[in-house]
């Protein structure tokens, strides 16, 4: 599953206005991120790099979107130990999967 | 008359967490007054208020890179109310930053994610 909403649904117990809320809040806030990502990485800013992997990784875990949590863990883990060249390929795909749950997502909130 | 009630300071840049925390807190325990800061800089604009607990992000410059960084702003709040309990906040399991969050007067270093939440609410309770 690539988007795994039940720990959202059961921390806002059956609030639907915050549950909705709460994802909208991501699908505002995760493309800024990825726009950053992006830069840092052309910029070969590997040290912000980790950073804005690091600050989007929480909330993934609370969108329930698991794969994109786990490719960001082996970014910063990428750039802790010093492996850049893996990090545009890691995130391209990391990219391709905050895509795809971006369409799932929009449909919980339209 | 009513009891006051607990300020907290959540200070994050991340709205979503700030949000999520701050519900949470006041919706497991209604005696609690949050106020969140998406930078240090606004917290400490505040710190006349007198709050009771201080939920501090490590990152506070993810988003603006002039904004200070938690340990930083850690030691501001240290050295002018060194009584405050402050919670430090990371998406990072590491000793060495837990340590050195330890070593400059916070209380307890939380992981963030799912199980987080929990662990705050009962440290702040264990604090007020």
């Amino acid at each position: 599953m690539l988007v795994d909403l039940s720990y959202l649904k059961t921390f806002t117990k059956g609030n639907e206005i915050k549950f909705k809320r709460y994802i909208r809040l991501y699908l505002d806030d995760a493309p800024g991120t990825f726009e950053r990502m992006r830069q840092n990485i052309q910029d070969k800013n590997w040290t912000d790099l980790g950073i804005n992997a690091h600050s989007l990784k929480p909330k993934t875990d609370f969108m329930g979107i698991a794969s994109l949590k786990e490719i960001l863990m082996q970014i910063e883990n990428g750039v802790k130990q010093e492996q850049y060249g893996e990090l545009k390929m890691l995130y391209d795909k990391a990219l391709e999967i905050h895509q795809e749950a971006v369409v799932v997502l929009n449909r919980e909130v339209d | 008359m009513p009891e006051k009630k607990a300020t907290v300071f959540i200070v994050d840049d991340e709205p979503m967490l700030n949000e999520m925390l701050s519900d949470y807190l006041t919706n497991n325990n209604p005696g609690l007054f949050i106020k969140t800061f998406p930078t240090g800089e606004a917290c400490l604009e505040s710190l006349n208020e007198e709050p009771d607990v201080i939920i501090l992000d490590y990152y506070l410059n993810s988003r603006e890179k002039d904004a200070a960084n938690g340990i930083d702003i850690l030691k501001e709040i240290k050295g002018r109310k060194k009584a405050v309990p402050v919670i430090m906040l990371s998406s990072q399991g590491s000793y060495g930053k837990a340590a050195q969050t330890i070593q400059y007067g916070a209380i307890h270093y939380v992981i963030k994610g799912r199980e987080a939440f929990r662990e705050i609410l009962e440290l702040v309770e264990a604090n007020i």
